[in-house]
């Protein structure tokens, strides 16, 4: 082999080793991966910041009270029901407007769009018939008109949803959500005074001082108005709950999550429970709840009264989750025995938070005779 | 004839001819490669700075469908009356502009502001998820300067989540907080993020001073019967200088603007390979010519003529073959280079764009092959053929194929005129297509092509007498060996000849377009000064110039008269119209040059609101002359003006409609001036004016420029902008000395024999050196003076039809003899280095070891 022969093989290797150092070096197109879900404790975060916390007994006053309390983190308006037609066509409904306080006392900003303050409202619609269950979402800052809450007259809002009341004492109140082809507009009157929830209206979330929200309830609200699907108009009748909180709190690291019953029982009492589950499965000790009795007075009900019973699961073919759907709820103290059963399963709200918040049925005995009722659990942490 | 396939022997012996003869092959395999690779380059830039703006366009509209428009940007108020009364859902506020990231370690970079609304966002699903983290939509809110950096860029600055750096945003230095990180689903697209800032709107609006304006509103509309309703309802809210488009149109419209620049470059590219392809052919014919001995006497042995031919093809398949491979890599190499003044282009010229990330398709690759294969291909049928028809005796004989050569070279010419021919017929042709502009060009070239042999033979004719004189006996074998040989020369002289003329062309189109730009600045910019919106601002305020603030300007002591003007973009047949509305003195009026039409007569009709003028670009698009009626949208009702001047303007490839504001406010519009010419007494001094000037129009987001800055800054952008043009021309020059050089090398080499001869017979070891190196220098003159004429009509064409059919602007022809001094010299001296090394070689072979060798 001559020299020039060795130069051209060289030549070659040369350029043989480019094309193969130039291929490695190629880049790759592996997609990656980025999911977006939030959990209610990351939306209620409990860094005060500057916020008030729920630390001592305050009398309450309305109809202030129903309006907003900015020195705290977050708060809301929260209403669920149960309603028919006069033909007994049955929808459930929940409309909730969650204030959450970003920062307080910041600087002033030349736009008008800066805000400390967003709110976020959940419209959900069950059509028991159809077997359709309709939720949207939404969030808006307070500014530019955009969203936000007062109490005189009574409004909060969030663009054209709301809750509002055009007489001083804040009742009755109309409620008003549209979303696609999807609307309820209805106005919730009183049957029973607001009902002070745990200590006062003082509910503690944990062991922590602080760590807790001041709560109330209108437990039964006499609820007509309609609901539209489509180019379908329903005349309807019903009850609706509402509950209030407001607070700098948010859930222990330990917990994860919550279950909710707002029960409306057929002798004319309301049974608000909420348990609070640790990650471990166990239930915290400060889970606490109410019995309104049918004239009014309430009586405060602890852990210890009652036994919660999951009876069966339901899966969630979007999320995959698997909710505690049906439930035993006894209080032997109060000779209650009441079974608890969605009046539709899918009731999941998938939104960026979640839970299954649901229209149920109540069966059961109190004091050995037989019961109904209905009303709204939410389950959430799952 | 027999059909054959050759034998595993003849294979054999034409792998090693070509192991003996590594040089040559070495420089066949580099000629086909750096032409391949100079076309993949531009290939690869040009695909990805596309795709870049596609991705973006994507990344940043999302699953938006329509989007509100105006010129200086839109009211917020729009956006709630869209949102809470007309009940929208998915509308999204978006205000937009840029700041600079400065002195990080390479140079400041320059990021696209987007504002968007966080909380409205969400239906629009832009692609903007936080890295693991959440954002921090806290600080997003309530924080002003917080802002969503992607995750490269972050990495790039060495910048956490939590962290402050420090921005610049019109020149002020400010902070920005990052309150969280953007990725993408891939990385392709996480590149595209990558100069873009997302902040909350009212962060942007801060920033830019914007308060109460958005740039955009973007929507998600249903595709169904339902579209039209509400489109005609939105319609109906919308301002007068506002309109609402879909994205697609948008996004095709953006893309289209760049779409000319980028065929431009393409052509550039197609160049190159036209010279690359001519060294392939060198290459080639060389080979096939210098084996003819060897052809010879394989057909002598029994070898059939299609044989011979097979394998002159296979030769030429495996060498195109391999050669474009190389050159694809190669090219891959080089588009890293390009890219990064194919976008600077971009973003001077059209839109901001950062590309990073090359777009490696198949399509190069197999761009690359055709190339390849295809050129060497046709490059070796003639050599094919002809080492078919050799007659197996008659082959061993070389003076039979120069006398053969001769006789092609009338037929060629003839070829080659009726090509020119063609191609003037070819860009006659009615139409405003660009390829039509570059077919015409290529045929014209090929025809000069096949010209010059004759050209060439007769160059060397006449000038044998003078080289004679000049050279003695050395000159006179020197010029006899070019033309004698001419089957081994000329296409190395045609190829160099190319690419001296491509250079020349494009560098007498640069010098006459940068010129005529220049000039056009110069009158222009009448003014001494302009009051302008501080930039950055502009899309988002309508910076009207206030009546009072003009009419305390035009008292300063020494302004002698001022001028008004208002840019404004309107509709008319779903297309953009761009409109020049002026309060001119005549002074200012004075500055137009007109392509139709004069000032006298122009002056007293467009003064009064009668007459309108319309820029160069405008007339041939449209095909509009001097005194047609042109017919412009009014508020209400459609009006028309006549045509009172076609003036030139290189600021607009679309076009402009310059009227008065009595014109426009004829049509319906109030006229609200965003500019002001300042225009001192004759001689008066500058800087008390401007002293005046700025304590009258404080900070209030104007600017001073003056027009000597103006004009400056508007030639360098120019000059960047065409520095990919000249990256190219270097590109082919290199291309072609690279060919040259392969040629000539080959040619002293073979003739190793010849040389020995002349040294036996008495030559000095001085005088051969001469010979070479003398041959060499002749072959670049005769390039350089073939390459001069064929440049210059390159460069008219360049100038006439390529650029009037991409820009729709013409220029006058600015002749610099400095380029044509300078690719004769660049000719010669290519020539004269690429004869160097044989000439060393040459001289230092012993006779006899050279004459026993061969």
């Amino acid at each position: 082999m001559n020299k020039r022969t060795i130069i051209a093989i060289g030549f070659i290797i040369v350029l043989v080793s480019v094309l193969v150092s130039v291929l490695i070096m190629l880049p790759e197109n592996t997609p990656k991966q980025a999911s977006q879900e939030f959990t209610l404790g990351e939306i209620f975060d409990d860094d005060a910041g500057g916020f008030s916390k729920a630390t001592t007994i305050i009398p309450f006053s309305f109809p202030a009270d129903h309006g907003p309390h900015p020195d705290f983190k977050n708060e809301w308006w929260y209403y669920t029901g149960n309603l028919k037609t006069l033909q007994g066509r049955k929808f459930g409904y929940q409309l909730t407007f969650f204030r959450l306080g970003l920062a307080r006392h910041t600087e002033k900003r030349s736009s008008n769009w800066a805000a400390d303050t967003l709110y976020m409202a959940h419209f959900a619609l069950t059509d028991i018939q159809n077997g359709k269950f309709y939720s949207f979402e939404r969030f808006a800052r307070q500014a530019q008109d955009l969203s936000g809450a007062q109490s005189q007259p009574f409004k909060v809002w969030l663009e054209d949803w709301s809750t509002s009341s055009e007489n001083a004492s804040a009742l009755p109140m109309k409620l008003f959500a549209k979303e696609d082809n999807v609307s309820i507009d209805l106005t919730l009157n009183y049957n029973k005074p607001p009902v002070l929830q745990g200590d006062q209206g003082l509910s503690q979330k944990s062991d922590r001082p602080g760590n807790a929200s001041y709560y109330y309830s209108f437990p039964l609200m006499p609820t007509t108005g309609h609901v539209r699907i489509g180019e379908d108009a329903f005349e309807i009748t019903g009850n609706s709950w509402m509950d209030r909180e407001w607070s700098t709190s948010a859930l222990e690291k330990n917990q994860a999550g919550w279950d909710w019953f707002a029960l409306q029982l057929s002798d004319n009492r309301q049974l608000m429970f909420y348990q609070i589950r640790w990650d471990d499965g166990r239930i915290d000790p400060i889970s606490e709840g109410t019995l309104v009795m049918a004239n009014g007075s309430s009586q405060k009900i602890l852990l210890k009264d009652i036994t919660l019973k999951p009876l069966s699961y339901w899966q969630s073919p979007i999320t995959d989750k698997r909710y505690p759907i049906k439930w035993q709820m006894q209080l032997p103290s109060r000779e209650l025995d009441l079974i608890i059963e969605p009046k539709m399963l899918a009731q999941e709200m998938n939104l960026s938070v979640i839970y299954w918040e649901g229209a149920v049925k109540v069966q059961g005995s109190a004091n050995g005779e037989a019961i109904t009722g209905q009303g709204y659990i939410e389950l959430s942490g799952y | 004839m027999n059909f054959y396939f050759p034998s595993p022997t003849l294979f054999r012996a034409s792998l090693r001819y070509m192991l003996r003869h590594p040089w040559q092959l070495a420089m066949s395999f580099l000629g086909i490669a750096l032409g391949v690779a100079v076309v993949v380059a531009i290939d690869i830039a040009s695909a990805s700075a596309d795709r870049a703006f596609a991705l973006s366009a994507e990344q940043l509209s999302g699953r938006a469908t329509h989007e509100i428009v105006a010129d200086n940007g839109l009211d917020e108020q729009l956006y709630f009356a869209l949102r809470r009364d007309f009940g929208l859902r998915n509308v999204a506020p978006i205000l937009e502009g840029t700041i600079t990231i400065p002195n990080t370690n390479v140079a400041s970079i320059r990021l696209q502001v987007m504002g968007i609304d966080l909380l409205a966002d969400g239906p629009f699903n832009r692609n903007t998820s936080s890295d693991g983290q959440r954002i921090d939509m806290q600080a997003m809110l309530t924080q002003a300067g917080s802002g969503l950096l992607s995750k490269t860029l972050a990495d790039e600055l060495a910048v956490k989540e939590g962290e402050t750096i420090g921005v610049e945003i019109d020149g002020k230095a400010t902070q920005l907080f990052v309150a969280g990180l953007l990725q993408s689903r891939d990385d392709a697209s996480e590149q595209a993020l990558k100069n873009f800032l997302m902040v909350d709107i009212a962060t942007a609006q801060e920033w830019f001073q914007a308060e109460g304006r958005l740039s955009r509103i973007q929507l998600i509309l249903p595709e169904d019967s339902s579209t039209e309703t509400i489109l005609t309802q939105i319609r109906a809210l919308l301002p007068d200088n506002a309109r609402i488009e879909t994205l697609q149109s948008r996004n095709t419209a953006l893309a289209q603007m760049t779409r000319a620049f980028r065929l431009n470059l393409t052509a550039m590219s197609l160049l190159a390979l036209v010279v690359g392809s001519f060294i392939i052919f060198n290459a080639m014919t060389f080979s096939v010519l210098r084996r003819r001995a060897l052809f010879g006497t394989l057909r002598a042995l029994g070898n059939t003529r299609s044989e011979i031919g097979l394998l002159v093809l296979t030769e030429a398949l495996v060498l195109g073959f391999t050669g474009a491979i190389a050159g694809w890599l190669l090219g891959l190499l080089i588009s890293k280079g390009l890219l990064s003044l194919v976008t600077r282009t971009i973003n001077d010229l059209y839109f901001v764009l950062e590309v990073q990330q090359l777009h490696i398709g198949w399509q190069q690759f197999f761009i690359a092959l055709g190339l390849g294969i295809g050129a060497s291909l046709v490059a070796a049928f003639f050599p094919a053929l002809e080492a078919t028809r050799t007659q197996a005796r008659v082959a061993m004989l070389r003076i039979e194929l120069e006398q053969r050569v001769k006789g092609w070279m009338k037929w060629l010419a003839i070829v080659g005129v009726i090509f020119m021919a063609c191609a003037w017929l070819i860009v006659e042709l009615p139409g405003q297509s660009l390829i039509i502009g570059f077919v015409g060009m290529f045929v014209f070239l090929l025809g000069y092509a096949l010209l010059s042999p004759l050209l060439i033979l007769k160059l060397c004719r006449v000038s044998q007498s003078s080289v004679k004189r000049i050279g003695g006996f050395t000159g006179n074998l020197a010029i006899r060996n070019v033309y004698t040989s001419f089957s081994r020369t000329g296409i190395a002289i045609i190829a160099l000849m190319i690419a001296m003329a491509t250079a020349v062309g494009v560098s007498v189109m640069i010098s006459s377009f940068r010129v005529a730009v220049d000039q056009w600045l110069s009158y222009s910019l009448q003014a001494d000064m302009y009051v302008t919106t501080v930039k950055g601002s502009i899309n988002n305020k309508t910076p009207v110039i206030e009546n009072k603030l003009a009419t305390q300007v035009a008292a300063i002591q020494n302004v002698d008269v001022i001028s008004r003007g208002q840019r404004i973009k309107l509709q008319q047949d779903g297309k953009d119209l761009n409109l020049l509305v002026l309060d001119v003195p005549e002074r200012g009026f004075k500055g137009y040059q007109y392509k139709e039409g004069d000032t006298q007569s122009a002056w007293p009709v467009f003064e009064s609101g009668q007459a309108v003028l319309i820029s160069e670009p405008y007339a041939y698009r449209h095909n509009i002359k001097l005194g047609d009626i042109l017919t412009l949208p009014g508020k209400n009702n459609d009006i028309s003006f006549p045509v009172a001047g076609v003036y030139y303007d290189y600021s607009s490839e679309r076009g402009i409609v310059v009227l008065s504001h009595k014109a426009f406010n004829a049509a319906g519009y109030d006229f609200q001036p965003t500019t002001l010419g300042v225009y001192i007494n004759e001689g008066k001094p500058f800087n008390a004016v401007r002293t005046q000037l700025q304590q009258i129009i404080g900070n209030d987001n104007l600017l001073i420029r003056e027009s000597k800055a103006i004009h400056e800054a508007s030639l360098a952008v120019f000059d960047r902008t065409f520095t990919i043009t000249q990256v190219l021309r270097l590109l082919t020059i290199i291309v072609a000395v690279v060919g040259v050089f392969s040629a000539l090398m080959a040619l002293h080499l073979e003739r190793t024999k010849d040389f020995a001869v002349m040294r036996a017979t008495g030559l000095t070891v001085a005088e051969l050196r001469r010979i070479v190196l003398l041959e060499s220098g002749i072959i670049g003159i005769i390039s350089g003076v073939l390459a001069i004429p064929l440049g210059l009509l390159l460069a008219r064409f360049l100038i006439s039809e390529i650029n009037q059919r991409s820009f729709g602007w013409s220029m006058a022809y600015h002749l610099d003899y400095s380029h044509i001094v300078l690719a004769l010299l660049l000719a010669v001296g290519s020539a004269l280095v690429a004869g160097i090394y044989p000439a060393r070689k040459l001289a230092s072979t012993l006779p006899a070891a050279a004459l026993r060798n061969d």
